[in-house]
């Protein structure tokens, strides 16, 4: 048990991980490790300052609290400090996933199921090179807080990721498959997605043009959406970036019009398929949080820190991306919420135009980028021939009031590898997804 | 058997600056240890966090032999060099003080701007060393400093930022050139002329590199699907392109050996020379099993099995200063771009949320945003001007690269 130290606030992160990682290129076993490690994160607030320190040295951690906190002033007035007046003291256990834990799926079990994927990869002659890679990921957290938070809970992940090359005559296409599942048998039955998936990239790279750049009707495939809404406007949302700032905090008035009627976009909430996050790295529980509803700003992700700047309610929202780090405000599944139509109603409202099924990676500023891998032409509202496309960018603001229909389903998309970068913190696993997303009159490069 | 060690420690003192004041100090002291056995046909790791027994370690390592994972290659050996370089930069005990002091002077000369992100002194420390004879160490502690401007009427996250890496830590500099930057950033301009013309890269730039490193990669090349696979030999890009893994310690801030424990004459190994494409990066797997040059170009976590990877490269330098590149004209400095890409055929595209007009001494007017594109044969041929021999500033590793592109407005 932690002495914290008096007129401070002193909160303890410790993560207690396991992770495999079984790995093959062009079927030769290239790595197959299994890493399992504690640390720990401390932080002290003085009420001016904060005070960090990550270690390994679980079992000495009292001295380093007790070192840290000499760097900090005392403050008699810390528990009045608006900061700490928003951290909660929750105390609770939520341990998910101890009965099915992947540390306890045997390695040969994995390495079967990786291996699963080897014949597709293996048939077809246009794929020169591939790597396969098994990963999965148990953290189970502690949190302890010297205003009384004690908190112990669990998230965890497994998953395929799958990285090819093609080749066909002079052309040449790298492109990825995922599979997530929060356990491992809920891994089963993607091998006929990853058939399909080879076979569309096939057709892509057979048939595939260089798109004639311009301004077009877009519509976003629903990974292609989530990654949208997470570049594009989910980064504006996280409070941190407003803090002290006046003219943003005047910009980002809640209630202002940034986008269309219909599009609303929400961060968190119990999806199958989303981020398990019960409590964040401050140990508050995490909300389901509105962003924008019906185009209208509607709430934004803090911390602790930014809560009590913005004088606004605590989201859940301050993550690490593991213990070496500060939590910071980040987002959790980022989703766009569906819409009242079908799909093919919604590829009736796009004569000509361009469909974006699939990404390579995103980022949003004031101008925002998508760089598709996928996208195919729309003739005649129909999914055309496959088209070369570096770079889709626009103004963030005219292109949220640029959506301009919404399908009526809704898929959300975690993984195993990559992740959302910020600032030195990358990559942290975030999922996202949405409808199928029409957007008029988007700059396609 | 042959056991080897390998070990990497990172030691961090880092200062989080929010609304041009310190917000936090982080202390931040991690190692890691592997010990990797070899029995000529397999390799075998055991690994840890923090303090750690290494003999317990050595019996994993030698357990983890029956995964079986092939490694039928000589480990390196019979090479002792170590570098050094710890410069006293910032006192611990004045770190906090020191940060708050250039931030205020930045805040007086800066008052219409905020600034936030990190100012870091970082030491890192990675050492390889085997029963054969191999005995390589590196410690290097050098300065970081990465501030996000925002101007204070601005709506955006961001608007500019200022990096320095750096041996040394230099006020004065790091003023001057936040004073560059923000005073050009204030001046608001047209661009004069759309269509192609002389662009300026800083060289640090991640994109520009990226098809480049991505096609080069040996078993990219070995297995036919790179971009460049039928053009190994062959003359692609411009007489004056010269493209080289470089791992110098005493220029370029990185380690000078590769995660197998290999070392190239010099430090470096040019990939590409006067616009042949000489041969691929490999590591001791690739090379062997494509029958390539061998490049010493492993990377690896500190548990994981070496593979092949980029680690760190440079151009052959010009010679010229970037005021002798730009032959006395301005042109279009690409300050700030993020989330371009190139299509599969090379094609690149790149929106510039930040330009400046740029004469090779200041930068003198700040653009609206733009688009620029180009090809990765043109910007690397035709199109290439060179990199300058002068850096964005004294102490910093950054200099300028200077291409003809395509520029329009968003």
């Amino acid at each position: 048990m932690i002495k914290f130290p008096k007129n401070l606030y002193t909160d303890v992160r410790i993560e207690d991980v396991f992770e495999t990682r079984i790995s093959y290129a062009l079927n030769k076993l290239e790595e197959d490790k299994i890493r399992k490690y504690a640390g720990a994160f401390i932080r002290i607030f003085d009420g001016a300052r904060w005070y960090y320190c990550a270690t390994t040295n679980i079992d000495g951690l009292q001295a380093e609290v007790d070192s840290l906190a000499l760097a900090a002033k005392k403050n008699l007035k810390i528990l009045k400090n608006k900061t700490v007046e928003k951290m909660q003291a929750n105390v609770a256990r939520c341990i998910k996933y101890e009965n099915n834990s992947v540390e306890k799926i045997k390695s040969d079990k994995k390495t079967s199921y990786l291996k699963s994927y080897f014949g597709k990869l293996n048939s077809e002659k246009k794929i020169k090179m591939w790597h396969a890679t098994y990963v999965d990921r148990r953290v189970v957290k502690k949190f302890f807080s010297s205003i009384g938070a004690k908190i112990e809970f669990d998230n965890q992940k497994c998953g395929v990721a799958i990285r090819f090359d093609m080749v066909d005559k002079k052309k040449n296409l790298s492109e990825t498959f995922q599979v997530c599942s929060k356990v491992f048998d809920g891994l089963s039955g993607n091998e006929k997605k990853f058939s399909a998936h080879i076979g569309k990239c096939l057709s892509f790279i057979e048939n595939s043009v260089a798109v004639k750049p311009g301004r077009y009707n877009v519509i976003l495939s629903p990974i292609a959406s989530g990654i949208f809404a997470h570049e594009s406007f989910g980064h504006k949302s996280e409070a941190d970036f407003m803090v002290g700032d006046e003219t943003m905090k005047k910009e980002w008035t809640i209630g202002k019009k940034v986008g269309s009627p219909i599009l609303s976009i929400c961060d968190g909430g119990d999806h199958r398929d989303g981020e398990d996050v019960p409590f964040d790295d401050e140990g508050n529980i995490k909300k389901e949080t509105f962003l924008i509803k019906n185009g209208i700003l509607a709430g934004r992700l803090h911390s602790g820190a930014t809560a009590a700047d913005l004088d606004e309610e605590i989201t859940g929202n301050a993550r690490a991306i593991n213990f070496e780090y500060e939590p910071i405000v980040r987002m959790t599944t980022t989703y766009i919420k569906p819409g009242d139509i079908s799909l093919d109603e919604l590829f009736k409202k796009v004569k000509n135009g361009i469909y974006v099924e699939k990404l390579n990676h995103g980022s949003g500023m004031s101008t925002f980028t998508l760089a598709p891998s996928l996208a195919y032409e729309i003739k005649d509202s129909k999914i055309g021939k496959p088209l070369n496309i570096a770079v889709i960018t626009g103004d963030v603001f005219e292109t949220l009031n640029e959506i301009s229909g919404l399908s009526n389903e809704l898929e959300i998309f975690s993984f195993v590898g990559g992740g959302c970068g910020k600032m030195a913190q990358w990559p942290l696993s975030v999922a996202f997804g949405g409808p199928y997303t029409f957007v008029r009159n988007m700059n396609v490069q | 058997m042959i056991i080897e060690k390998y070990y990497t420690r990172s030691k961090q003192s880092v200062i989080n600056i929010e609304n041009t004041s310190v917000k936090s100090l982080k202390k931040k002291d991690i190692s890691r240890t592997a010990i990797r056995a070899y029995d000529g046909k397999r390799i075998g790791i055991g690994a840890a966090l923090g303090k750690c027994d290494e003999s317990r370690l050595a019996s994993d390592a030698k357990l983890a032999l029956k995964k079986n994972i092939p490694y039928p290659y000589a480990p390196s050996a019979d090479r002792v060099e170590s570098f050094s370089y710890l410069p006293a930069l910032i006192k611990d005990e004045n770190f906090v003080d020191e940060a708050q002091d250039l931030l205020s002077q930045i805040a007086k000369r800066q008052p219409l701007f905020g600034f936030s992100h990190e100012i870091s002194v970082i030491e890192s420390e990675s050492c390889i060393s085997n029963n054969v004879g191999l005995d390589l160490s590196y410690k290097n502690r050098y300065f970081a400093l990465t501030l996000l401007l925002k101007e204070k009427k601005s709506s955006n996250i961001m608007d500019a930022f200022v990096d320095f890496r750096g041996k040394s830590y230099d006020k004065n500099e790091i003023l001057k050139e936040i004073d560059r930057v923000c005073s050009a950033f204030t001046k608001k301009a047209r661009l004069e002329k759309k269509g192609r013309q002389t662009v300026v890269f800083l060289s640090e730039d991640g994109l520009i590199y990226s098809k480049l490193i991505s096609e080069l990669n040996g078993m990219k090349v070995g297995t036919k699907s790179s971009l460049f696979a039928d053009l190994i030999g062959k003359k692609a890009f411009g007489e004056n392109f010269t493209f080289m893994q470089s791992s110098d310690p005493y220029n370029d801030q990185v380690r000078f050996f590769d995660a197998e424990g290999s070392v190239n004459p010099d430090y470096r190994y040019n990939l590409i020379e006067n616009g042949v494409i000489l041969r691929p990066f490999t590591d001791k797997k690739t090379a062997a099993e494509y029958k390539l040059p061998y490049s010493a170009s492993a990377v690896s976590d500190y548990d994981s099995v070496p593979h092949v990877g980029f680690f760190s490269g440079r151009l052959k330098n010009s010679g010229k200063t970037i005021k002798e590149l730009l032959g006395g004209k301005k042109a279009v400095l690409v300050y700030l771009s993020s989330g371009g890409d190139f299509t599969p055929a090379g094609d690149m595209s790149a929106p510039v949320q930040l330009a400046f007009y740029f004469d090779g001494t200041d930068y003198l007017c700040r653009l609206p945003q733009i688009q620029v594109k180009s090809n990765i044969y043109d910007m690397f041929g035709k199109g290439f001007k060179g990199e300058s021999v002068d850096k964005i500033c004294p102490g910093s590793s950054c200099g300028y690269l200077v291409m003809d592109m395509d520029v329009s407005e968003i």
